[in-house]
């Protein structure tokens, strides 16, 4: 399965990059693919390549503002959350939006 | 990855005692004050409650990082207090009563003039490291603030 994520948060320098850094930890352990795009106040970093975007089977938006760009993502199955969810339990999260899609397609 | 002077001996407290948010903030606020890093204390605070306002820097797990972009950061630095009793930060975070206390601060002070992006990338590596089990068994361990200035090092280049 091809995971996207976006993190975000208001002052964008702590909560947006541990939350990225807590979710690809949390992937690692799954042994499945995902990557983060940041928008923190470094800006847009890692950004997402529309291929990457094409290929996506699952977006987790954890944008505690609103999200830079979001016309991207459209018809892309989202769960939204916030970083500090994340932050405290990633494992739990990836599992939860893993589910939320695969209930939707039963 | 260099720290850039962003953390040095200066900045970290490994025995803090405060009994409240209030008087941590104000102590490592004092902390880089002294070391010259703040024009201005109260100035400086008044932007960090600013951010608390607008959500919990306490991140659940152990690890509060309060943190403030102000015009009183002469340089941008990271103010590392771990405290000799843990506190609770918040009473309440999103509605729900906080159980778990805050052993360790890191207080993020950044500059708004000098925002070079290098010191941008460094504050939010380091945030990063809060998530790495292995830095937090150093972060609670560590007997000398060289020790812990190590392990910052350590994982910063592990992240690279």
């Amino acid at each position: 399965m091809k995971i996207i994520a976006v993190t975000s948060c208001p002052i964008g320098l702590a909560h947006t990059y541990m939350a990225g850094a807590a979710l690809k930890k949390a992937a690692k352990k799954k042994e499945l693919e995902l990557r983060v795009e940041t928008q923190g106040t470094m800006g847009i970093r890692d950004r997402l390549t529309e291929k990457e975007i094409k290929e996506a089977q699952l977006l987790i938006l954890a944008t505690d503002i609103t999200p830079l760009e979001p016309e991207r993502f459209r018809n892309i199955p989202t769960f939204k959350v916030t970083t500090s969810r994340i932050i405290k339990n990633s494992d739990s999260v990836l599992q939860d939006a893993i589910e939320s899609i695969q209930t939707e397609e039963e | 990855m260099q720290l850039d002077g962003i953390i040095t001996r200066n900045t970290i407290d490994l025995q803090l005692f405060a009994e409240t948010k209030e008087e941590a903030l104000e102590k490592l606020a004092d902390m880089l004050y002294k070391d010259s890093r703040l024009s201005d204390i109260e100035c400086f605070l008044k932007d960090v409650y600013q951010r608390e306002t607008t959500g919990t820097t306490d991140m659940g797990i152990g690890v509060a990082i309060p943190h403030g972009k102000s015009e009183a950061v002469l340089h941008t630095s990271v103010a590392i207090g771990r405290l000799t009793t843990p506190l609770r930060w918040d009473l309440k975070i999103a509605g729900q009563l906080q159980e778990k206390p805050v052993y360790a601060i890191f207080l993020l002070a950044v500059s708004i003039d000098n925002q070079s992006t290098t010191h941008l990338e460094l504050i939010s590596s380091i945030a990063s490291l809060l998530i790495n089990e292995s830095f937090i068994v150093d972060l609670q361990n560590a007997t000398s603030k060289e020790m812990l200035l190590d392990s910052i090092q350590k994982h910063l280049g592990e992240l690279e």
